[in-house]
């Protein structure tokens, strides 16, 4: 398991601090039918972006808080990274972005009836983002609203 | 910041009625931002799903 000791020294002295944004209280939704009937939707925060597509810029003061969306039949493989942090080892997405993105695993959970769908619109940020308030007040709520326009019944969220 | 954001961004989807669950691998900075529900994996930053195929 990682721990924020395993960080580099210059991130630990950031974090020591670093005030992290608490989520406000949201009451827990209910599942409406069982999972094998669910459709299901990805959010990563790996900032994966399309080819062709806008990348996310690293000059934004605070960190990029856009959002890219990946369509349902999109070639994870050809998914671009753009994450702009080094506290990570970016190695193994190079590889697999499934790692933080399981789009694929997702078709086959659909192809054995372990989910009822996979949603046709999935949600990409790049999570290096110090100053997160605009993240919650602009674009973290446009992007739910259009899980909701998708009828969405789950949706899973990967960090990296 | 990456669990962080994701706290913020599953909170404004669960708030809409969707249920959510998030990946942590930093669990002290899961607790302080608190979302809807984190199930906690034991690999590391970089590899939130395990080794790549």
């Amino acid at each position: 398991m990682a721990q924020v000791s395993d960080l580099p020294l210059w991130l630990r002295a950031y974090l020591r601090m670093y005030r992290w944004r608490r989520v406000d209280p949201v009451p827990l939704a209910r599942r409406r039918k069982p999972v094998a009937e669910c459709r299901v939707a990805l959010a990563t925060t790996v900032g994966l972006v399309p080819p062709g597509a806008q990348p996310f810029d690293e000059t934004v003061k605070g960190g990029d808080f856009s959002y890219r969306i990946i369509a349902a039949d999109a070639d994870v493989a050809r998914l671009e990274e753009h994450h702009r942090s080094e506290s990570f080892d970016h190695a193994g997405i190079a590889l697999d972005r499934n790692l933080a993105f399981p789009l694929d695993r997702l078709r086959e959970l659909a192809a054995a009836g372990e989910i009822g769908e996979v949603a046709p619109r999935h949600l990409s940020f790049m999570g290096s983002i110090t100053a997160p308030g605009r993240l919650s007040t602009r674009t973290a709520p446009e992007a739910a609203r259009l899980l909701v326009h998708d009828s969405v019944d789950l949706a899973l969220l990967v960090p990296v | 910041m990456c669990h962080q954001a994701v706290g913020l961004i599953q909170a404004e989807i669960e708030r809409l009625g969707i249920p959510t669950a998030s990946i942590t691998l930093l669990p002290e900075v899961t607790r302080a931002v608190r979302p809807p529900r984190a199930l906690s994996l034991p690999y590391p930053l970089g590899y939130p799903l395990g080794a790549p195929r």
